[in-house]
């Protein structure tokens, strides 16, 4: 590739006794020796029993620490490890909790504010050196475990992602987490008031008013049980050395490359039954849960080598990006027959996520220009861009997805019309797209959150394209993940794509994201502050489900359709695609734990191209 | 063969370089992607100019992925872009970063190794040390180090190839000027009292000038080829379309059998090094056929 | 040869110096604060100064006496009095140049208002530009700025020993203070103090920092890189060694005859094909379509073939070129004339002449070659995921994790030369003359 550099060549003669060839050849075959040596040495031996081991992409996981996993990746992990008191039901839709960890769904007092759970017995955390008074062996839960899951969310030295969730909601929790804040180095071995286990089974939780959404609280990796012994034996390092009751456990984490994970042998020696879906119990046939006997997590950054090893069959499920939809799957939404006899299955369903491109309300420019927002909003193609992402996507009509109380059904309020988003930029002040001040078309910035990724790429230049079509010129740039949250709490990013992944089905999880007090640095990102809004939401968020209360949530979603904060971008369908040798791949918006569920059919062969 | 320094290069260069036949069509070659490249500077700039959307970048969902036909002679791409016109923006780019890192690091390079061989003593050892420095820094990394703290676009990776790259002219020159240093003509400029700059630039630079044109004819396909791995790994040019890019979205379909974009542009990178690497070879031929690495 | 030795190696180590003095200025330009990155930017000044005195990022870069501190931002009267807008007020185009002065009227004896304490056993370094007209001087954190009617710039150095001294206070009497600069700097107590100085010493103890996206010491993430990196480097460099060789010994056994014409027009066809282009074609090509080898992965040896093969593959255009040249160079002197006037068959000659002579220049662009591999490895390593140095590095440069950058940046440039030092080693073993010179 470069140029070498000119040598002046030797003229020795007697250089080398005339047993050269043999010495060369020598040399040669002990290079090879040490190639093949040092090759050896640097693999690690092969899964064994791959047969009953589930092989998938992934992205970059960050931590298994459930206090602070925030990402899906993430927390698909912890999931596998730890678990909660309740879970999502595998077959119900739409989504229904049912109890995990408990025993029965807990009792909640009349005033709504006090539930008590009961713990099952027979649960033990998984063997690690970290439990020294048994000798390695896991001991079993308590009540007083899912407490101090809670109090170390709300510790402030654990700086938890997930302190949001509870923040002003559980008796005496907001006083322990001032408390540790001002003792950096030490134990705070305070009570929390609303945060008791009577006796070992039992856990009763107080919380300062009504909160409806409480219970998937708890069934998020959050409130997972995490024992002490964990937390004190490996402090810093519990992100790397997860200690759960979860059906599998951590083997290794090569960070930019693989995670192995194996089975929990202690579920079978202990005798732990879980109950097993209807849905699910054929292919399990009579087996117990996990159903695997492992999980192989591939770090592929990506896509096209993503592609191309689950066509090879080393991946056993894979996701379907936007460039390959068309050629997978048909007009109707059907996996097409070519690739249907070769053994692939196509799972999907409807994600509780919306895309959406939002202005930043602290912004000069867009901030106080609602007839530029609204124009931008007219100025978005849906035809095309239905197009572009193959009809796998719907435009939402406002910021309750479908499958919520509160959807709001029929048309876009404000549907694609160029005409009109012309005569809105005329009234924005901004006649043409020109903008009166320098004389030159309007500049505005649309900041991405991935540097790396093609489908983002192409995204952003579609819309760049629509928005050019009202004259606006919409710069691109593209962030690394890092630098795009820290420009989004600064409040420095003036138009940005983004999602929501609901955290639970209720609406209230997405319209949190307009509540004043929830601005940056909370996740009401682009820093909607509408008092009228906020009043009508803090009524509606403590009341339980009613036709009253989605009469509420309408109410509030027509408010922020009117402001325009977010071009309502997308609803995706979530697809991926799996080999028909796995068994009880389900889509589900709520996948985290399912995994004890899947199982791979005939361990002999594996379906090949 | 001693110097020809006191025989005009050029004329000499030029009928060697024209005699070959291989030459000849390389010459042809180079010469049609410097027009290409023109071209498609002009689409651009009028299109700047004008601020409308230019040919290349407008998208058609429609018509994705389309082979080679009368209405795309190259076919189109994941958003339904017309391939060629991308292509020869790509070449537009392409050809920029040639001259402009050519421009940085040739300069930079011939400057000090003229000091260096010239003068020696301290400022020689200064000047190896400095390009023994830089040498010895792992070249992509170097100039994705310093993509990374200039920032993203055209910036980070002419400064990047530029400042890494000057290092191989210096030492040729350096090596040249040594040389000359001793040679009669310049023992003799100093008997007649001139300065050191006048006999540096007027009478030393001249005779080995030809050096820069080697250099030049190996740095431009190496600045294209680099700028091709920086573009694909997504540093460096952002929405415009470059060679790099166009190979990154080229993967996409390849698996299903959409080749066009990917053989195109292969194609295009391919030609235009290959010309310059034997254009390369010829003028060490005609030059300098001590500075040739491949016998003949 | 020791001798020789010896100036070999001493002429590296300011090439090595050199190297540790670039990565470090260049990535230090880099990264943000490592104290904000670390505690958020939320954190309060003074915690950031904690970790900043902790960690020595308050030292000066390279040499010199000041650092920067977070106790006083520096002084912008245009925007305004800012901190100082209780003690005083800010008269425009007061200072020279036009520029707006503070105002501090006397008699007044008050806390100068820095954002926290200063540290205990610290020196500071007050730099003020003031004015005081009047007969009274004023005291500054306990040093006397001395009256004066015209502009003048005092700097002194304040070593906080008590507790009184950590809030420095300010003596104003009858008159008027006028301030138009006031900079506040930590002092060290030796210029060699720096972050270089520190940076050198942990480098000494084989300290590379921390990674920011893996959480771990990155001398970790360096012992396991290298494992699969060598498994890659080392396969390509034999594969290219041999295969070139026998090609090129081919071009000489049939030199301007058709093989040779053959060989040399494919090599620099070769020579051109991009290495992007070797990898997507041969992952498509020898992975997907023709399944011979894995797409991606680390897993076992047959996840090694086809990245090796790839690397050959890319190498093979300009090493058969050079080492034709070399044989051909070999093939016209007097010995092999010598020997087939003898009556040596062609082979004999070739393999046993000019092979043994020719494997000097073999071997030293063979030792010439492995920083590029480094530099190779790197696609390679990214597209087929091998998790070597290359990887590492590919995705530190993504997650702008500069202390990885920089350890992987270090170790190349030692290989380079410690390489160059084994080529030039192996010369001066067998050549005299290049010794002696």
């Amino acid at each position: 590739m470069w140029p070498r550099l000119r040598l002046p060549v030797m003229n020795c003669r007697n250089l080398l006794p005339s047993r050269n060839r043999l010495g060369a050849a020598a040399l040669r075959f002990s290079l090879g020796l040490i190639w093949l040596g040092l090759s050896a040495c640097g693999f690690k031996a092969s899964d064994s029993d791959r047969a009953n081991t589930l092989v998938q992409p992934t992205l970059r996981i960050r931590t298994f620490d459930p206090a602070r996993a925030a990402d899906v990746p993430s927390v698909l992990g912890v999931a596998r490890i730890y678990e909660t008191l309740l879970q999502y039901n595998d077959e119900a839709r739409p989504y229904v909790l049912e109890p995990l960890l408990a025993t029965t769904m807990p009792e909640v007092s009349p005033d709504g504010l006090t539930y008590t759970f009961q713990v099952r017995s027979g649960i033990y955390f998984q063997d690690d050196p970290c439990f020294e008074a048994t000798g390695g062996c896991g001991r079993e839960l308590t009540a007083q475990d899912f407490v101090y899951a809670i109090q170390r969310v709300a510790d402030a030295r654990t700086v938890s992602t997930g302190w949001w969730l509870f923040r002003n909601r559980i008796v005496g929790l907001d006083a322990f987490r001032e408390a540790t804040l001002k003792e950096p180095g030490r134990e705070v071995n305070r009570p929390i008031e609303g945060l008791q286990a009577p006796d070992e089974r039992t856990l009763v939780i107080t919380l300062t008013q009504p909160y409806p959404q409480f219970l998937y609280v708890l069934a998020m990796h959050y409130a997972a049980a995490i024992p002490r012994e964990a937390v004190d034996y490996y402090g810093d390092r519990l992100g790397q050395h997860p200690v759960g009751t979860g059906p599998f456990q951590l083997v290794s984490w090569d960070r930019n490359y693989r995670v192995v994970y194996r089975k929990n042998p202690g579920w079978e020696l202990r005798g732990r039954a879980e109950s097993i879906p209807a849905a699910n119990q054929q292919a399990l046939g009579g087996r117990g849960l996990p159903g695997l006997d492992g999980i192989v997590d591939l770090v592929m950054a990506d896509a096209s080598t993503r592609w191309l090893a689950f066509l090879r069959g080393e991946l056993d499920r894979c996701g379907l990006s936007q460039d390959q939809w068309d050629v997978v799957v048909d007009e109707h939404g059907a996996l097409r027959p070519a690739f249907y006899e070769q053994g692939i299955r196509m799972a999907s369903g409807p994600a509780l996520q919306i895309s959406y491109i939002a202005f930043n309300m602290d912004d000069p420019v867009v901030g106080t220009n609602t007839a530029l927002r609204r124009a931008i909003t007219q100025a978005f193609n849906t035809e095309e861009w239905l197009e572009f992402h193959n009809q796998r996507v719907m435009r939402p009509t406002g910021p309750i997805p479908m499958g919520l109380a509160g959807y709001r059904e029929g048309a876009l309020p404000f549907p694609y019309d160029l005409a009109a988003a012309r005569q809105l930029m005329v009234e924005a002040g901004y006649p043409d797209g020109v903008d009166p001040a320098t004389g030159e078309r309007l500049r505005l910035t649309l900041e991405l959150g991935r540097a790396d990724d093609q489908e983002l790429r192409q995204t952003a230049e579609l819309i760049r394209h629509f928005v050019s079509q009202i004259g606006i010129r919409l710069e691109l740039n593209f962030n690394h993940a890092p630098q795009f949250y820290d420009k989004l709490e600064r409040r420095a990013a003036q138009v940005f794509y983004l999602s929501w992944i609901g955290d639970y089905p209720d609406a209230e999880n997405f319209l949190q994201l307009f509540y004043g007090p929830s601005a940056s640095p909370g996740p009401n990102r682009c820093n909607y502050v509408n008092p009228t809004f906020d009043r009508l939401f803090e009524q509606a968020r403590v009341m339980p489900d009613s036709p009253e209360r989605t009469a509420r949530y309408e109410a509030l979603a027509q408010i922020v359709i009117e402001d325009c904060p977010w071009v309502f971008a997308s609803q995706p369908r979530d697809v991926f695609l799996y080999w028909d040798r796995v068994r009880n791949l389900r889509h589900h918006a709520f996948p985290y734990g399912r995994d004890k569920y899947v199982t791979m059919a005939s361990p002999t062969l594996k379906a090949g191209p | 063969m001693t110097g020809t320094e006191s025989i005009p290069k050029r004329q000499h260069f030029r009928s060697v370089l024209w005699q070959g036949r291989l030459t000849r069509v390389c010459l042809v070659i180079v010469a049609v992607y410097t027009l290409m490249a023109l071209y498609g500077e002009g689409v651009y700039q009028w299109y700047t100019w004008s601020d409308q959307v230019a040919p290349y970048q407008v998208q058609n969902l429609r018509e994705r992925f389309q082979p080679p036909g009368p209405d795309h002679w190259m076919g189109t791409d994941s958003l339904g872009r017309d391939v060629m016109g991308r292509l020869i923006q790509g070449t537009r780019i392409a050809f920029r970063v040639g001259i402009v890192t050519s421009l940085i690091a040739i300069p930079i390079g011939v400057l000090l190794g003229c000091l260096a061989g010239y003068f020696g003593g301290k400022v020689d050892d200064v000047i190896v040390w400095i390009y023994s420095t830089f040498a010895s820094i792992p070249g992509l990394l170097f100039i994705l180090s310093i993509a990374m703290v200039v920032g993203k676009g055209l910036l980070g990776i002419y400064l990047g190839i530029g400042l890494t790259t000057w290092v191989g002219v210096c030492r040729l020159i350096r090596a040249e000027v040594l040389k000359h240093r001793e040679r009669p003509y310049v023992l003799a400029a100093r008997g007649l009292g001139y300065s050191h700059a006048r006999i540096l630039f007027r009478h030393i630079l001249p005779n080995v000038a030809h050096i820069v044109i080697i250099a030049f004819t190996v740095r431009f396909p190496a600045s294209i080829s680099t700028e091709v791995f920086m573009s694909f790994l997504g540093i460096g040019v952002q929405g415009e379309p470059s060679w790099g890019l166009m190979i990154n979205s080229a993967r996409l379909r390849l698996w299903e059998g959409v080749w066009w974009e990917m053989t195109f542009v292969t194609l295009a990178v391919f030609l235009i090094v290959l010309s310059f690497n034997l254009l390369g070879d010829a003028l060490r031929d005609a030059l300098d056929p001590r500075l040739r690495t491949d016998g003949n | 040869m020791r001798r020789y030795l010896f100036r070999r190696i001493s002429q590296m180590v300011p090439t090595i110096f050199g190297v540790i003095l670039i990565t470090f200025v260049l990535f230090n330009l880099v990264g943000g604060s490592p104290a904000l990155m670390t505690l958020g930017e939320k954190a309060a000044p003074r915690q950031l100064e904690e970790f900043d005195e902790v960690r020595g990022f308050n030292r000066p870069l390279l040499w010199g006496w000041r650092g920067p501190t977070r106790a006083l931002p520096p002084s912008d009267f245009s925007q305004g009095a800012g901190v100082w807008g209780e003690i005083g007020s800010v008269r425009g185009e007061a200072a020279p140049g036009g520029l707006p002065a503070l105002v501090i009227a006397g008699p007044t004896e008050i806390a100068i208002p820095i954002s926290f304490p200063l540290l205990p056993n610290a020196s500071y370094e007050w730099t003020i530009r003031y004015r005081l007209p009047g007969a009274q001087a004023a005291g500054w954190a306990g040093h006397e700025l001395a009256a004066s009617e015209a502009w003048t710039t005092q700097s002194f150095v304040v070593r906080v020993e008590t507790e009184a001294q950590r809030r420095p206070v300010l003596i104003v009497g009858d008159g008027e203070l006028e301030l138009a600069e006031i900079t506040l700097h930590r002092r060290v107590d030796h210029p060699w103090q720096s972050q270089f100085a520190a940076y050198l010493g942990r480098l000494v103890r084989l300290d590379f920092g921390r990674s920011s996206s893996a959480n771990r010491p990155v001398i970790e993430l360096l012992a396991s890189g290298i494992g699969p990196t060598l498994s890659l480097a080392l396969p390509i460099l034999t594969g290219e060694v041999v295969v070139s060789l026998l090609l090129a010994l081919i071009c000489a056994r049939y030199r301007n005859r058709w093989p040779d014409r053959f060989l040399l027009i494919a090599s620099v066809g070769m020579m051109s094909v991009n290495y992007l282009v070797w990898i997507v074609a041969g992952q498509y090509l020898f992975a997907y379509r023709l399944g011979w080898f894995p797409v991606w992965g680390y897993a076992s040896l047959p996840y090694l073939l086809l990245p090796v093969g790839i690397g050959i593959l890319h190498g093979l255009g300009s090493n058969v070129r050079f080492y034709r040249a070399v044989m051909l160079d070999e093939l016209y002197r007097d010995y092999v004339c010598s020997a087939r006037a003898k009556g040596c068959g062609e082979s004999r000659v070739l393999f046993h002449h000019v092979l043994r002579n020719a494997w000097i220049p073999v071997i030293t662009n063979l030792m010439l070659s492995i920083p590029f591999l480094y530099t190779g490895s790197l696609l390679l390593e990214s597209f087929f995921g091998i998790p070597g140095l290359g990887y590492l590095s590919v995705n530190a440069i993504h997650s702008a994790d500069v202390d990885v950058v920089r350890a992987v940046v270090l170790i190349g440039s030692f290989l380079y030369l410690l390489s160059n030092l084994t080529a030039d080693l192996l010369y001066a073993w067998v050549d005299p003359r290049v010794r002696l010179s």
